[in-house]
């Protein structure tokens, strides 16, 4: 569910930009999509995909974590008596 | 098990003035209402008090309810999720631009030589942070630090007068352009920015203990940070000029530059960085708690766990919003405010209000004709 919600903001915010952006330079969505992702991309940009990275490993991690808790809580086929 | 927190009426007030000083002291407002700016800040501040009751009125039709649940409550939860996550992407969207803001500053006025993305960064761990923390935390934090901001407010005014730099004929002459230009400033830029922005507050007033004060408490907290910002205003103008308020990014900043005691007491760009910086954390951690509430209502579990991965989200777009920062200040000015800001801030809260009222009013009639 982190992971989704993770993707899903993403997207949000994405097409909000990729509007604006749009609006404001007159470009195509393709165009107006690449120069998000790949113009001035120096080494400050890639803290901030470095830190977009770890954020996506850790929404996994935590979703492992909360299914293994929840199955965990819940008692399987083998423990009834 | 739900956890439920709390927010005093105090706190309340506190997160109102942070909230509302916020990016609003760091790029300045009223530009182009030029001298007389601080008028057009006043007198958006009494709209602004307006709007606050108008929130407050909208949360008193189902007390104890937030904004998504209210949405819920008139809509149905289809609708309820779709309009959800439009609230949740605007909050986002906006807590990434007050980020960027801040960042802006601080990249081009006090740290030049370290990239704009891991100021952002540490923006956001520390937002993340407060927020894994909760809404209690938070509000603390603004009641602590509240006092500072009002101490260092008077330290710079007095610094600034004493050294010689307030020129009361720099504001004069009154009105000089007539009402047009304010009436143009106030509606709608000062409307969506920073008084709408209270729209937020929709989905954390009900946490307050004593919601029946909330209302009251938010109009108040709005006065007071309309008068400080519009006192900050009028300071700069009178400091600078309009000129020099036009062309600085910062004006505020600029302006405390200019003290100069005895070339002996200078430099005390601190004091208005600590204001920023507190504005800025406090606005940041309210529009993130009241999207992350959204994701709580969308997903019906506790929002602590999406957390750290969406504020890592933000912080890349922070960066990824604009370019530059002439770019940033178009966006915000001439795209954000009049579609996205008019249509979140007024548009849907309207439409939400005239529903949630006409459905408890039925629901009213309807429990009447059956007690009869």
């Amino acid at each position: 569910m982190v992971t989704f919600c993770f993707f899903l903001i993403f997207t949000l915010l994405l097409v909000i930009t990729t509007i604006f952006d749009m609006m404001i330079y007159k470009q195509t969505i393709l165009k107006t999509l690449h120069s998000l992702f790949f113009s001035y991309v120096g080494a400050g940009r890639y803290i901030a995909y470095m830190s977009a990275g770890v954020g996506l490993i850790c929404s996994i991690i935590i979703d492992y974590r909360l299914r293994t808790n929840k199955k965990a809580k819940k008692p399987s086929q083998t423990d009834l008596p | 098990m739900k956890l439920q927190e709390n927010v005093s009426v105090i706190q309340l007030l506190a997160l109102v003035i942070n909230f509302q000083i916020g990016s609003s002291i760091v790029v300045g407002l009223a530009g182009q209402a030029k001298q007389d700016a601080w008028i057009a800040v006043l007198i958006a501040t009494v709209v602004g008090v307006g709007v606050a009751y108008f929130y407050y009125k909208l949360l008193s039709f189902c007390p104890g309810k937030n904004l998504y649940e209210i949405l819920e409550f008139s809509f149905g939860r289809i609708i309820a999720v779709g309009v959800s996550l439009l609230f949740i992407g605007f909050f986002f969207y906006i807590a990434a631009r007050v980020s960027r803001d801040f960042a802006e500053m601080m990249t081009s006025a006090i740290l030049p030589n370290t990239p704009i993305e891991a100021i952002n960064l540490l923006l956001m761990l520390l937002v993340a942070y407060i927020l894994y923390l909760g809404l209690e935390p938070l509000a603390r934090t603004a009641e602590i630090f509240s006092p500072y901001i009002v101490i260092f407010f008077g330290l710079l005014t007095l610094l600034l007068w004493v050294s010689g730099d307030i020129s009361i004929r720099q504001v004069q002459p009154v009105l000089a352009y007539g009402w047009a230009p304010i009436a143009k400033t106030v509606f709608p830029d000062l409307m969506s920015f920073p008084f709408g922005e209270l729209v937020v507050f929709t989905a954390i007033m009900c946490y307050t203990t004593k919601f029946r004060y909330a209302g009251k408490v938010a109009m108040v907290g709005v006065g007071i940070a309309g008068l400080l910002v519009g006192f900050s205003t009028a300071m700069q103008i009178m400091v600078l000029g309009v000129d020099s308020v036009a062309r600085s990014n910062f004006p505020l900043l600029s302006a405390a530059r200019e003290v100069s005691v005895a070339q002996f007491i200078e430099r005390i760009d601190a004091f208005v960085v600590f204001i920023m910086m507190l504005g800025i954390v406090i606005k940041c951690s309210v529009y993130m708690f009241a999207a992350f509430k959204g994701i709580e209502y969308v997903f019906k579990m506790p929002y602590r766990p999406f957390v750290f991965p969406i504020t890592m989200v933000i912080s890349l777009f922070t960066v990824m919003i604009a370019f530059n920062f002439a770019e940033h200040i178009d966006e915000g000015l001439n795209y954000t405010i009049p579609y996205f800001n008019a249509t979140m801030e007024y548009a849907v809260p309207l439409i939400l209000f005239v529903v949630t009222y006409i459905k408890v009013r039925k629901q009213r009639k309807k429990k009447g004709a059956e007690k009869a």
